[in-house]
């Protein structure tokens, strides 16, 4: 059941942007254990705020009405200056001062020095999150970052939307 | 966010997952998500305020450390600084 927020949002996105546009409702519940002390685990980072590294991507086609469901995978010692976001769905004024309002890059490094989490994984994902058809996301982009994410060895994902 | 993390868990990869809106946690049901009262495009706190956020991110690793039912939302409690 959609509340009166969300069905009003759905209206409006259907309006504005896609016509075919319908929140995702489910009713299972995936699930993994984690396997191993948080201490001894790697956390790979992923965010949805549509960063993008501009010397080495494309920028997320975020002008699109029907979104854009690809990823780029931003190594950890990014240099910061590298960095830009293409997203039209939210205020960017406190992730463009502070990657760490969404990519927690320093706050994990810590995390890892003070041996609450074992590594921080280099590879961080980037999703832009406004994509009101996520067929492709589900079928394609987010099993492709799940393939790397074994290949690295990560134990768990820290997630953030925008 | 909500569907990615879906998918990983699928995989076989554990998740944690931040969100702004309850209401579209409660639909998209992420394995493991930790409610914030904070506004679109800040999931972790305010620009500078590491404090806000080491607190996010703690309580998030806190849930995907303790949570043994598929689907917990967990509210943060911890307030936007002024």
């Amino acid at each position: 059941m959609l509340t009166s927020k969300l069905e009003a949002a759905q209206l409006s996105i259907q309006r504005r942007w896609d016509p075919h546009f319908r929140w995702v409702i489910n009713d299972a519940v995936p699930w993994t254990s984690l396997a191993k002390p948080l201490s001894e685990s790697t956390l790979a980072l992923v965010s949805s705020c549509g960063l993008y590294r501009a010397d080495a991507h494309v920028p997320f086609d975020a002008w699109n009405d029907l979104g854009d469901p690809s990823f780029r995978e931003i190594h950890i010692d990014t240099p910061r200056d590298r960095l830009r976001i293409a997203h039209t769905h939210y205020n960017h004024q406190h992730l463009a001062a502070d990657l760490n309002v969404a990519l927690p890059i320093d706050h994990f490094r810590r995390l890892a020095e003070a041996g609450t989490i074992g590594r921080l994984a280099a590879r961080a994902y980037s999703f832009m999150g406004y994509l009101p058809e996520p067929r492709q996301l589900l079928a394609e982009s987010a099993p492709a970052v799940a393939r790397r994410m074994h290949a690295d060895g990560v134990d768990a994902a820290f997630l953030t939307p925008c | 966010m909500g569907l990615i993390a879906r998918t990983l868990e699928e995989q076989g990869i554990p998740t944690v997952c931040v969100g702004m809106s309850r209401d579209i946690l409660e639909n998209v049901k992420p394995p493991r998500a930790l409610f914030v009262h904070f506004p679109f495009g800040a999931p972790l706190g305010p620009a500078n305020s590491p404090e806000t956020q080491t607190a996010v991110i703690a309580a998030a690793l806190s849930l995907l450390v303790d949570a043994s039912q598929p689907g917990t939302l967990r509210e943060a409690g911890i307030e936007w600084p002024d």
